[in-house]
């Protein structure tokens, strides 16, 4: 396989993901993480560590499973309706030219996303970045991060119920 | 603020369009008094299901009780006004804030406070309800005035729009499906209920799309829909004197209709083909030969139930005016089955309202076009007044109040401002 | 394939952007059609209203009036750009995530969608079969829509 390759694979993984986000198949996209997997959305700009500061999440695979549980049975009617979300990934790149056997990769990718809810849309824009870690021809995350350009600001809100 | 002095002989003044005031008066006199269009009671069948809905300013739940009744509430808690509801549309043995857990029963009577020893006095407090809930043969309306014309009173020659197409219906009922097409256009709402009996407009709006038709021929033999949408498209096209022959038809109380203009083909009050044929049959069966012929023959557009619905019985459509601002309206467009009839029949009422109604409609969109070019031409203070005087020497006074016009007169936007004027100097 | 798929999709946004309508009418196999319903997930133009449901004829009475100096709704044209993302390439199907920037008259609008092609291969080359987009706010009320997604 050669870089160009392995680009392009890891890219239609990237953009599958972001469609099951798009589609509401959450249990699917669940499936794509590691079981210790991390996911973690910061609060400060170029924050280094979720364990010193605040995050908008900072969350385990089983974190992020109460969480979808939580959307799917509509136990909570102060997140109902539920947002319809968009993604827009440009921009990917991705940290290796190969896979060696048991080695995980870094991608990294423009992301562009709107959320629909109660009649209102609203706009994010940040950089992602994934750790991972391949599984046959395809892939596992077991890392995912997302910096919001405007995640520390401090006006308006900033409370998001389905994950991006 | 003077009302009256907004009007003078056929003249309007442009704050009755632009006035924040203004709109805020109509909210308060006609929106918070009239008969306003909610829901049709297939919407709601079972015990237990509701639908949310706004009546006039107001956002309201209209929900089936068990005891087959319908309460009409305010979607706001008595405890600290939080909306209970926020889905569209749902199915509950009761209806509990998802704040502080207040529980109320499907007729808005509270029936479970957590901690109530907390609260200093008992609360006695249900959901408030909505002054008048009437249903018109399965069309329910609201009423915010506890006082007034009841709702068959109120509709007055207007029933005869959902008698036609209730008579339309094999099964002798319909029922809502196919979801909605919602509209927005900033202007005032005022300028869609003008427009929808406006039969000047459609040749020089609509050129565009009757000549886009004119220029595809081939269209009149493609496939159905194409060919419907290109006789719609045409049928705009007609010339003056063919629009002066459409009669108008207005209502004390601000209601008009006007008559039909789609004469023949895919579109026409008959058609030649079997899914008609074998609906003719049905409604020959249901009425009898004679009725059946005078049902299908009732040719009639458009039909206005002043102050917030238009109905078009031929086509089981209805379109439902909200206003939000003096500048920003939305219209929801719905559309009924006629109970009975082969699905092939609900398609074409899809297909219809697709054509004509929806924000990317060929015809539509030139509307909403001109509505707003209306809304920022009215903002310019060189000219106060618009004229409304077209066809008034035509305008004839029926024995029963009612009044006759020609299509090209502007009878239905004399004839609604003095239903305006009525309801807001009061 | 994949490739020949991606820059048919990419191709085709630009001859929107440029309003070469009529050439992208020319995309649409004879028996294709474009669709945006209202509903998420609606299975059938039958099922439920739409905002665009239009066979290849009927979307030539669109384009021929997009062409006009009178349409209304154009009068001045709208300026867009259509951003195409996310393609991901299946034989003859193809999903992508789509923004549109739409300005006129001193503003610019918004719509965010999903877009899913299929195709046929024909002898002039690949035809659209069938365009569907579904918009995120597709139930959300809109103004006067005029530009094709």
């Amino acid at each position: 396989m050669t870089g160009v390759e392995l680009w392009h694979r890891v890219q239609q993984f990237l953009f599958r993901e972001a469609r099951l986000l798009d589609e509401r198949r959450l249990q699917e996209w669940l499936a794509l993480y590691t079981d210790d997997a991390q996911y973690w959305v910061p609060y400060a700009w170029e924050q280094k560590s979720p364990k010193d500061h605040v995050s908008l999440f900072y969350e385990t695979k089983s974190l992020l499973s109460m969480r979808i549980d939580r959307l799917e049975r509509e136990l909570s009617p102060l997140d109902s309706p539920m947002a319809r979300v968009n993604h827009y990934l440009t921009n990917v790149q991705v940290d290796a030219v190969s896979v060696a056997e048991g080695a995980e990769l870094d991608a990294r990718a423009h992301l562009l996303f709107v959320e629909h809810r109660r009649e209102e849309q609203r706009w994010f824009a940040g950089r992602a970045s994934w750790r991972l870690r391949p599984r046959g021809e395809d892939f596992l995350i077991a890392a995912k991060r997302v910096d919001l350009l405007n995640a520390d600001q401090e006006q308006g809100h900033l409370r998001f119920a389905v994950p991006f | 603020m003077d009302i009256a002095a907004l009007l003078r002989g056929d003249a309007v003044h442009r704050a009755a369009y632009t006035d924040p005031a203004v709109f805020a008066l109509e909210q308060e006199r006609i929106f918070r008094r009239a008969w306003l269009y909610l829901a049709h009671e297939s919407e709601v069948p079972r015990a237990g299901d509701y639908v949310l809905r706004r009546l006039g300013p107001d956002e309201v739940l209209l929900v089936r009780r068990e005891d087959g009744g319908l309460s009409l509430l305010h979607n706001r808690c008595a405890h600290r006004g939080a909306r209970i509801v926020t889905e569209p549309a749902g199915n509950a043995r009761q209806l509990r804030c998802p704040y502080h857990s207040w529980t109320y029963a499907l007729d808005g009577r509270l029936v479970g406070v957590p901690l109530p020893e907390g609260y200093a006095a008992k609360p006695e407090l249900g959901l408030a309800k909505v002054a008048r809930v009437e249903s018109y043969r399965g069309f329910v309306f609201g009423s915010h005035a506890a006082e007034g014309q009841g709702l068959g009173e109120f509709l007055g020659g207007l029933v005869s729009a959902f008698d036609n197409m209730l008579d339309r219906a094999p099964a002798g009922t319909v029922s809502r499906f196919g979801g909605a097409l919602r509209l927005e256009y900033r202007g005032n709402w005022k300028m869609f209920m003008e427009n929808a009996v406006d039969l000047v407009h459609p040749g020089f709006v609509h050129r565009s799309s009757v000549e886009a038709a004119r220029g595809q021929p081939q269209a009149l033999a493609a496939d159905g829909l194409t060919q419907q949408g290109a006789q719609m498209f045409l049928a705009n096209g007609m010339r003056a004197p063919q629009w002066d022959e459409v009669p108008l038809h207005a209502f004390p109380g601000g209601h008009v209709y006007m008559g039909g203009f789609y004469k023949g083909g895919v579109i026409g009050a008959e058609r030649d083909d079997p899914v008609f044929a074998n609906y003719r049959k049905q409604l020959v069966e249901r009425h009898g030969e004679e009725k059946a012929a005078n049902v299908l023959a009732l040719d009639r557009f458009n039909n206005l139930v002043w102050p917030n619905v238009s109905i078009n019985a031929r086509f089981a459509a209805m379109r439902v005016v909200q206003p939000l601002a003096a500048d920003r309206t939305v219209v929801e467009v719905l559309c009924f089955r006629l109970d009975g009839a082969a699905p092939q029949m609900h398609d074409l009422t899809l297909q219809f309202v697709n054509l004509a109604a929806s924000p990317a409609s060929l015809v539509a969109s030139d509307d909403l076009e001109v509505f707003e070019r209306c809304q920022r031409g009215l903002q310019d203070a060189a000219l106060d007044w618009i004229d409304v005087r077209r066809g008034v020497l035509g305008d004839r006074r029926q024995a029963d109040g009612s009044t006759l016009g020609s299509g090209t007169s502007e009878l239905a936007v004399r004839n609604q401002f003095a239903a305006w004027l009525q309801y807001m100097r009061q | 394939m994949k490739a020949e798929v991606e820059a048919f999709v990419l191709h085709e946004a630009r001859l929107l952007d440029e309003r070469r309508f009529a050439d992208w009418l020319a995309l649409f196999a004879e028996d294709g059609v474009y669709w945006v319903p209202t509903l998420p997930g609606q299975a059938s133009p039958q099922e439920a209203l739409s905002l665009f449901y239009e066979p290849k004829a009927l979307l030539a009475m669109r384009v021929a009036r997009l062409e006009r100096p009178d349409m209304h709704a154009q009068t001045p044209a709208s300026r867009t750009v259509h951003h195409v993302s996310g393609i991901e390439v299946s034989g003859l199907e193809a999903h992508s995530a789509l923004v549109v920037a739409e300005w006129r008259l001193g503003e610019t609008r918004w719509f965010a969608g999903r877009v899913t092609h299929k195709f046929r291969k024909e002898t002039g080359g690949l035809r659209i079969v069938l365009k569907r987009v579904d918009l995120i706010d597709s139930e959300a009320p809109q103004r006067a829509i005029t530009v094709p997604f």
